[in-house]
């Protein structure tokens, strides 16, 4: 195993402890679009909330 | 924070995983990390005030930055709407121009919080909002 995928492999484990698996599958998902529609863009505008609300 | 700058690089390395497709499908990436960064930004800082680490004022000009930020990432969607509904030139470099500006309040966010707290969010987004270029002409479209 190279070092590259050692590294690969932590940051994965890493936002797997963060966020769990759900949201790493999603992110993936979202960033493995070969194109997008307007229906993607509501998944952009539900990404975040307005800071009060963290 | 080492669970922060974990989950903002295997973001970052995810991203750059994808091949670049046309602009809509780059902007939508960029965004979409803008947004995941901001997302962990925030759960950081409202842990941190939890700790007792960041106090209620502080806290309150966070949130101005914040603020700041999630309209101009709510602009930058907006922008992004427009270009696919007209793929027009005049959209898309507003669209650039709206990403610069996520960008600059990004920066001012993170130092303010750095000020109070040194490395807790790297000043810059990760990698595919900074490959945004000045110039259209070498963005494919």
């Amino acid at each position: 195993m190279d070092a590259a995928t050692t590294q690969l492999i932590v940051a994965l484990v890493g936002l797997v402890i963060q966020y769990g698996v759900p949201a790493v599958i999603s992110a993936i998902d979202a960033l493995e679009k070969d194109s997008i529609t307007l229906d993607d863009l509501k998944t952009l505008r539900g990404l975040i909330k307005p800071p009060e609300q963290y | 924070m080492r669970k922060v700058k974990i989950a903002l690089l295997s973001v970052i390395i995810l991203a750059t995983l994808v091949s670049c497709a046309n602009f809509s499908n780059n902007t939508y990436k960029t965004i979409y990390i803008a947004g995941q960064s901001y997302d962990l930004a925030m759960r950081t800082v409202s842990e941190l005030q939890k700790q007792g680490k960041i106090t209620a004022a502080q806290r309150e000009e966070i949130n101005k930055y914040g603020t700041a930020y999630y309209m101009a990432y709510n602009a930058s969607i907006d922008s992004l709407e427009l270009y696919m509904r007209v793929e027009d030139q005049t959209t898309k470099d507003k669209v650039i121009s709206i990403l610069q500006e996520l960008m600059g309040k990004w920066t001012a966010f993170a130092v303010y919080v750095n000020s109070l707290i040194p490395n807790t969010i790297s000043p810059k987004l990760p990698k595919k909002i900074e490959d945004v270029p000045t110039s259209t002409s070498v963005i494919p479209k």
